[in-house]
């Protein structure tokens, strides 16, 4: 039977919406990514997207998420079927489902690297053992097969999906809420600490420190300003704040659903946005880049983020400049991993409680039981990145649902509350029992620029180059082509860059395309079982009420 | 660090601090509506139930 549940209290909701957009993302993406685009410059960019895609986005979501809460519907399937008459707005709902379910199932795998690498911090393992050998053991990449089972990261995989689930079968009060209400706190006391700390190395001073932290920080801020006038730049920044919101996945709309039809959606959604935005820029920028400065030097820095991540960083070298830090060494590795596993929780609990709602709303499971499925549905679905991991079908979930699928549920879902909903209805609904007054310029930003924000984060992933933006412009207006990137969408489709395209080597053993386009066609066959869930629920429906 | 980057940071900081403590003061100091169910049942009444 669906029973209706309450967030209980305001600031449990909006730490609960913070921490759904904080993630890993924060700490490692933000500041690799303004460091190779313009630096300083690259902020100018990042806010105008944040103010003109980022919190019209933020409250889009939370309206329609709201309006299809006072109907009962907690996910995406239902939320949009109430936003016009139209059969098909129910399947546009099939994103918040699909993307929930695959996004879960690798971020999941992400979090248990964090929570084993709190395990192995306080163990002194990484004060013994090179990091940058222990993680490919650890992820079975140097098992010489594409199809050996990583024990030790299936094990923590496991428990951290046991952690999700029990949490989950708490219900929001109890679970979800108590979570951001320890989980947030937490994280920010550990990077306020490591920030704290990090800033202060120096030269002489600390053992091992190279350069000045400062430096790193310089590296972040320091305004390039021809970075301005680079379409690469505006891209990577509005593409960071895309995803660094957690908008495009539903997770918002089945928060916000469990308010009540006059409650503040305005000022919750700017307190969460903005709170993700300190998290982002001066906890995520004040720790990574100028720590690992200190110790590698800022060279070997602009290296490592060379491709826009921090990921190598954090999670390979990271762990072995903590061992200059002596005996608070262990607790610095546990703080630093400690910070990514609540960063990567609190966002985790948001994907998986739409799929409990959308269980308990259209098929009237009870919470229990939903957790359960659930649990086992993103085990089954995990297992194949834990297990694939080596051939590339980790990387296939990321790229497919968690990079592009967001993109196109954004894009559908803003030209549905402009334009099928209606601007009239959407502002009203926006605007109903705000706490804050949402400036009436809103009202045009989220009719007309929100929608071509998106649309132009689309397009340019669909035809990303090889290089950069003004370079492809001019190879394809000289009629040389375009020179698309292999991992824009349609370079990906096309398998462009690869010259040994092939699914069997000549000892007749797989290879990585091999597993690459097989997880494709898995991740198809979810998105169309998704489709039918929604088709057999809108059916049970029909039936319940004649 | 350079005089700009000082600026960009000092700025960007400024900016992020304000409005983050800004807003979450309010919703600190303002309390929750009380919950309309009623409203809530003539909606499901209304197409789903």
């Amino acid at each position: 039977m669906s029973t209706r549940e309450n967030w209980g209290t305001r600031v449990g909701l909006v730490l609960a919406m913070a921490g759904n957009a904080v993630g890993l993302g924060n700490f490692l993406r933000f500041p690799a990514q303004a460091a190779q685009n313009g630096g300083g410059a690259f902020l100018i960019p990042y806010f105008i997207s944040f103010v003109l895609m980022g919190i019209p986005l933020l409250w889009v979501e939370w309206a329609i998420g709201r309006h299809g809460g006072q109907y009962g519907h907690h996910s995406t399937p239902g939320s949009l079927d109430r936003l016009g008459s139209y059969w098909w707005l129910k399947y546009v709902g099939i994103f918040g489902l699909f993307t929930n379910l695959t996004v879960a199932a690798y971020y999941c795998y992400i979090e248990s690297w964090t929570l084993s690498y709190v395990w192995h911090s306080l163990a002194g393992t990484f004060q013994r053992v090179d990091p940058t050998t222990y993680f490919p053991e650890y992820l079975g990449v140097t098992e010489g097969s594409l199809f050996a089972v990583p024990v030790e990261a299936l094990f923590w995989f496991v428990v951290t999906l046991a952690l999700n689930t029990w949490i989950l079968s708490r219900g929001i009060a109890r679970g979800i809420e108590v979570a951001a209400k320890i989980g947030m706190p937490l994280l920010l006391l550990f990077a306020a600490i490591l920030a704290i700390r990090g800033l202060t190395l120096g030269v002489g001073e600390d053992p091992g420190v190279v350069q000045s932290p400062l430096e790193g920080l310089n590296f972040i801020w320091q305004p390039q300003l021809a970075g301005l006038t680079n379409p690469t730049t505006w891209l990577a920044a509005a593409g960071q704040i895309f995803f660094t919101m957690s908008v495009g996945m539903g997770t918002i709309h089945c928060y916000s659903a469990y308010l009540s039809k006059d409650q503040d959606i305005a000022l919750n959604g700017a307190s969460a946005g903005w709170m993700n935005e300190f998290v982002e820029v001066i906890l995520g920028g004040s720790l990574l880049i100028p720590i690992a400065t200190a110790y590698l030097g800022l060279q070997a820095v602009q290296a490592a983020t060379a491709g826009g991540s921090g990921f190598a960083l954090g999670f390979l070298t990271l762990p072995s400049l903590f061992s200059n830090w002596g005996a608070f060494a262990p607790a610095a590795g546990a703080l630093w991993f400690g910070l990514l596993f609540f960063a990567g929780v609190t966002s985790s609990l948001a994907m998986g409680q739409p799929i409990m709602a959308f269980l308990i709303d259209e098929f009237r499971f009870d919470r229990r039981h939903a957790a359960v499925l659930f649990g086992l549905t993103i085990f089954a679905l995990g297992f194949v990145c834990v297990w694939l991991y080596p051939g590339g079908a980790f990387d296939e979930f990321d790229f497919w649902t968690g990079t592009f699928g967001l993109v196109v549920f954004a894009l559908a879902e803003s030209f549905i509350f402009a334009f099928v909903f209606g601007m009239d209805r959407g502002w009203a609904e926006i605007t109903r029992g705000a706490d804050i007054a949402v400036p009436e310029i809103f009202r045009f930003v989220i009719k007309y620029i929100t929608p071509v924000f998106i649309l132009i984060i689309f397009v340019g992933s669909l035809i990303k180059p090889a290089g950069d933006w003004s370079a492809a412009a001019s190879s394809f207006a000289e009629g040389t082509g375009w020179p698309l990137a292999p991992d824009s969408v349609i370079g990906r489709v096309l398998h462009t860059g690869i010259d040994d395209y092939r699914w069997l080597t000549d000892e007749g053993r797989g290879t990585p395309y091999l597993i690459q386009d097989l997880t494709r066609v898995f991740l198809l066959l979810v998105f169309v079982g998704c489709g039918w869930l929604i088709y057999k629920a809108w059916e049970l429906k029909a039936r319940r009420s004649s | 660090m350079t005089s700009s980057a000082w600026a960009m940071l000092t700025v960007t900081w400024t900016v992020v601090i304000f409005f983050t403590a800004r807003f979450f003061i309010k919703v600190l100091r303002t309390p929750i509506r009380p919950e309309r169910e009623r409203q809530m049942r003539d909606g499901i009444l209304e197409k789903d139930a």
